[in-house]
C-alpha cells in the first residue's frame, strides 16, 4: 500500500507527461505513459517474464496463475498481494483491475478485447501461441524487455537461450534418425493428452534427438474441454507407437508400470516413465522457462550417457539464479525436477 | 392424482403405439441380438492400429485355449486390454443406461425423462471433481463419483418423502433440486480449480469418454450394471402395471412403493456405474427408447429390453466413431448429443409415438 502510495506521489510530483510509442506482438502501435510503473500482465505463462527481466517493481496485476505458483510464492512472497484481474482467458474482474491503476494492460485476444471495450487503459496484445519456435520466445522476451526497458536482461535471457540450446545440440545432433528414442508426452489422468508435431514442443523434441510419437498429430485449435494445443489420442494409438519413453504430468511411474493396458510398450519394459518437472509454471507450455529447461532435462532423461556431466540440480540452480535471481537450495532444485511444486495453491493433489 | 402428470398419458400396454409393427416383437430382438454380435465384431477388428481379422479372432481364441501365439504381443494387449473393455463397457453402458430410461419414462409416465432424472449424473459429476481435485488420482475419482451419484438420489428419494402428496411428481421436483444443488457444486469446484490442469480434468470428464475404460472397471463395476439391467428386465411386466397410475395399480393389488424403490435402486446402480468408467454420457437414455417405442410401442413388456439391446448397439457404433474418425479422440458426449437430437426431433416429427 505504501509502495503504491509512494509511486503515484512520486508521478505526481515529476507531472511526467511524457509518453512513448511502443509496438506490440500484432503490429500495433500504443501510447503509453514514460516510464511505466504499473503494468498489468494478463497472459498464463507471462508473469514470470517479470521476473526474467527483474521487472516484478513495475506489475501492479497479474493473472492467477503467478500468485498461485507454488515456487513463485517461495521466491517471492509479496506476490500474493498483486492484484489478479484475470483467472482464466475470457475472465477479468474489470474492476478490480481498474482499482490498480494500470498505465497499460498486456494481454492476448479475448482478455485484451474486454479491457478495451470496457476501459480506457491502452491495451498491448502479445501474440504467443502454442506452436512458437524458441526464436520466437526470444523475441517475446525481447518484446517485454522494450516495454519494461528492460532490454539487456532481454538479451541476457536470449543468449543464455541460445548457449543452452547450442549445448543440446552438440550433444544430440549426431544421433542417426533411426536411433533416435520415441518419447510420448502422455499427459493428464489418462495418460492419453498431448501435444502435436503442430507445437512448440516438437521442436523441444528435435533439439533433444527425440522423435515425438504424436509428431503426425495435429493438435494447435481444438479447444473443446482442453487447452489448444492438447489434444486425446486413443490408447491403441499409444501401443502402436511404441514409445521408448513415456513423460506423464499426473500420477506417479509406478501407476503405469501396475497397469496392464501399458505393459506392452518399450518405455514400461526399460523402465522409462518420468515425470515432467513443473517450476515456476507447467512445463507443457510455450514459456521462457520450459525453453529453457524443458529440452535440456528431456535430452538428459532420454540419453544420460551422452550428459553424464550434466548436473541438473545445478543446471535448474544456475537457471533460476541468473536469469529469475532466485537462488534455490539443492532440495528445491530437486523438488522442481520431481514436480513437486503445486502450479496452483489450496486444494489440489500435493504430487 | 395430479393432473399434469395424467395428461402426458400413460402408455397403455393395450395400445401398442401410433407406428405400425413391421416385425413381431420376438423377431425382432433376434434380428437385434444378431447385429450386436455383428458391431461387436466390427468393433474389434476396427481401430487406430490396423490388426487382421484372422489375427484378433486368434488373439481372442487364444485367451480361451491353449493356442500359441504368433503375434506381437503389442497386437494382444489392443485387442485384450484396449478393444475389449471398450467393447464391453460401450455394450453394458449403452444397454444399462437405455433401459433404466425406458423403465423410469413408464414410471414417471413421462418421455421427456432420461435415467439421470433424479440427479445421478450430477452427484457423480461433483464425486469425480471432488476426486480431480483433492485427490488426483483415477481410483479415488471413480469411487467418489460413484458413491455421490448414489447420495445423490438417495437425497432425492429422502426429500421426496418429506412431502405427502404424489409421490412421483415429488420424486421429479426433489431430483430438480438435488442436481441443481450438486451441478452448482460443480461449478464450484470448477471456479476454484487451477484452470491449467485441474479444470480441463474436470470438463473433459463431463464431456464423456470410453477411452479410459479398462479391464479393472469392467470386472469392478460389470457386474453392478448387469445386475440393475436383470432386475428392471424382470420387473417389466409390473412396470406396465405403474403406468396405469398410482390409484388403478394399488387397487389391482400392486405394492407400488416397493417396485418404484426397486426401479430406482437399479436405475440408479447402473447409472452410477456408467457414470464412473465414462464420465457423463447424455442422450442415450432419453433417445432410445422413443426408437424402441416406434418399433414394439408402448409396451413395457417388449420395450425394455428392445431398448436395451438398441442402446448396446448406438453406443458401440458411436465409439466406433469416436475412436477411428479422426486421428484424436472425440469425446463421445458431444457425439451422442449431436447424433441422438436430430434423431429424436426425426422421431417425433415422423411418428408421433404413444406414450
Amino acid at each position: 500500500m505504501l509502495a503504491i502510495s509512494v509511486a503515484i506521489l512520486l508521478d505526481a510530483a515529476s507531472g511526467a507527461d511524457k509518453t512513448r510509442t511502443i509496438t506490440d506482438m500484432v503490429g500495433r502501435k500504443i501510447q503509453v505513459p514514460d516510464p511505466l510503473k504499473r503494468v498489468a500482465l494478463l497472459g498464463g505463462p507471462t508473469g514470470q517474464i517479470a521476473y526474467v527481466l527483474g521487472a516484478r517493481g513495475q506489475l501492479c496485476a497479474v493473472t492467477k496463475s503467478l500468485t498461485t505458483s507454488e515456487l513463485v510464492n517461495l521466491m517471492d512472497p509479496s506476490v500474493r498481494n498483486l492484484a489478479t484481474p484475470r483467472t482464466t482467458s475470457g475472465q477479468v474482474n474489470v474492476e478490480e483491475l481498474l482499482s490498480t491503476d494500470p498505465q497499460l494492460v498486456i494481454a492476448g485476444d479475448l482478455d485484451g478485447s474486454i479491457v478495451e471495450k470496457k476501459t480506457r487503459i491502452p491495451v498491448a496484445y502479445f501474440g504467443s501461441s502454442m506452436s512458437q519456435t524458441f526464436d520466437a520466445v526470444k523475441e517475446e522476451i525481447r518484446f517485454y524487455g522494450r516495454i519494461f526497458q528492460k532490454e539487456p536482461r532481454a538479451e541476457k535471457y536470449a543468449a543464455y537461450l541460445q548457449k543452452t540450446i547450442d549445448l543440446v545440440r552438440s550433444r544430440t545432433d549426431k544421433i542417426p534418425q533411426n536411433k533416435r528414442k520415441i518419447v510420448f508426452n502422455g499427459y493428464s489422468s489418462n495418460h492419453l493428452v498431448t501435444l502435436g508435431g503442430d507445437t512448440f514442443m516438437q521442436q523441444h523434441f528435435d533439439l533433444a534427438g527425440c522423435r515425438n510419437a504424436a509428431e503426425t498429430i495435429r493438435s494447435t485449435g481444438m479447444k473443446e474441454g482442453l487447452h489448444t494445443g492438447l489434444a486425446e489420442v486413443s490408447m491403441e494409438k499409444v501401443l502402436g507407437w511404441n514409445p521408448d519413453v513415456l513423460i506423464i504430468d499426473f500420477g506417479s511411474p509406478a501407476d503405469i508400470y501396475n497397469d496392464p493396458k501399458w505393459k506392452s510398450i518399450n518405455a514400461v519394459k526399460n523402465k522409462a516413465v518420468y515425470k515432467q518437472p513443473i517450476g515456476v509454471f507447467i512445463m507443457d507450455r510455450p514459456t521462457a522457462e520450459s525453453a529453457v529447461l524443458h529440452p535440456l532435462w528431456l535430452a538428459k532423461t532420454a540419453y544420460p550417457d551422452l550428459f553424464k556431466d550434466i548436473d541438473m540440480i545445478q543446471e535448474v540452480k544456475k537457471f533460476y539464479g541468473e536469469i529469475m535471481s532466485f537462488n534455490l537450495s539443492d532440495e528445491q532444485a530437486q523438488s522442481i525436477l520431481a514436480a513437486k511444486y503445486a502450479v496452483a495453491f489450496g486444494p489440489g493433489p500435493k504430487k | 392424482m395430479n393432473q399434469a402428470l395424467r395428461q402426458d398419458n400413460p402408455s397403455k400396454p393395450s395400445n401398442p403405439g401410433g407406428a405400425e409393427r413391421l416385425l413381431e416383437p420376438r423377431k425382432l430382438q433376434w434380428i437385434l441380438i444378431a447385429a450386436v454380435f455383428a458391431i461387436s465384431i466390427l468393433s474389434l477388428i476396427s481401430g487406430q492400429m490396423h490388426i487382421r481379422p484372422g489375427t484378433v479372432l486368434k488373439i481372442l481364441v487364444s485367451r480361451i485355449s491353449t493356442l500359441q501365439p504368433d503375434w506381437p504381443a503389442t497386437l494382444e494387449s489392443v485387442v485384450i486390454d484396449v478393444r475389449l473393455p471398450r467393447l464391453l463397457a460401450g455394450m453394458l453402458i449403452g444397454a444399462g443406461l437405455s433401459i433404466s430410461g425406458a423403465s423410469f419414462q413408464g414410471l414417471f409416465r413421462n418421455p421427456l425423462v432420461s435415467p439421470h432424472i433424479l440427479g445421478v449424473s450430477a452427484g457423480a459429476g461433483f464425486g469425480a471433481a471432488v476426486g480431480i481435485l483433492f485427490f488426483g488420482n483415477v481410483f479415488m475419482v471413480q469411487l467418489l463419483s460413484f458413491v455421490f451419484g448414489l447420495m445423490a438420489v438417495f437425497l432425492t428419494y429422502a426429500l421426496s418423502r418429506t412431502y405427502r402428496s404424489t409421490p412421483v411428481l415429488m420424486l421429479v421436483l426433489a431430483g430438480i433440486i438435488i442436481g441443481a444443488l450438486f451441478s452448482a457444486g460443480t461449478s464450484l469446484l470448477k471456479y476454484i480449480a487451477d484452470p491449467v490442469n485441474q479444470m480441463p480434468s474436470i470438463v473433459f470428464w463431463l464431456l464423456g469418454s470410453l477411452n479410459n475404460a479398462s479391464n479393472r472397471d469392467i470386472a469392478a463395476v460389470g457386474p453392478i450394471i448387469v445386475l440393475g439391467i436383470v432386475a428392471l428386465y424382470l420387473l417389466r411386466w409390473r412396470i406396465n402395471l405403474l403406468t396405469m397410475g398410482e390409484e388403478d395399480a394399488r387397487a389391482l393389488g400392486v405394492n407400488t412403493g416397493q417396485i418404484r424403490g426397486i426401479i430406482i435402486i437399479s436405475a440408479t446402480l447402473i447409472s452410477a456405474s456408467a457414470v464412473c468408467i465414462s464420465g457423463v454420457i447424455g442422450w442415450v437414455g432419453l433417445v432410445i427408447p422413443h426408437i424402441g417405442r416406434i418399433l414394439v410401442g408402448a409396451d413395457n413388456k417388449h420395450l425394455l429390453p428392445v431398448s436395451a439391446l438398441i442402446g448396446a448397439i448406438y453406443l458401440v457404433s458411436v465409439d466406433l466413431i469416436a475412436r477411428t474418425a479422426m486421428e484424436t479422440e472425440i469425446p463421445i458426449g458431444i457425439l451422442t448429443a449431436i447424433i441422438g437430437a436430430p434423431i429424436f426431433a426425426y422421431l417425433l416429427r415422423k411418428n408421433r409415438p404413444a406414450w
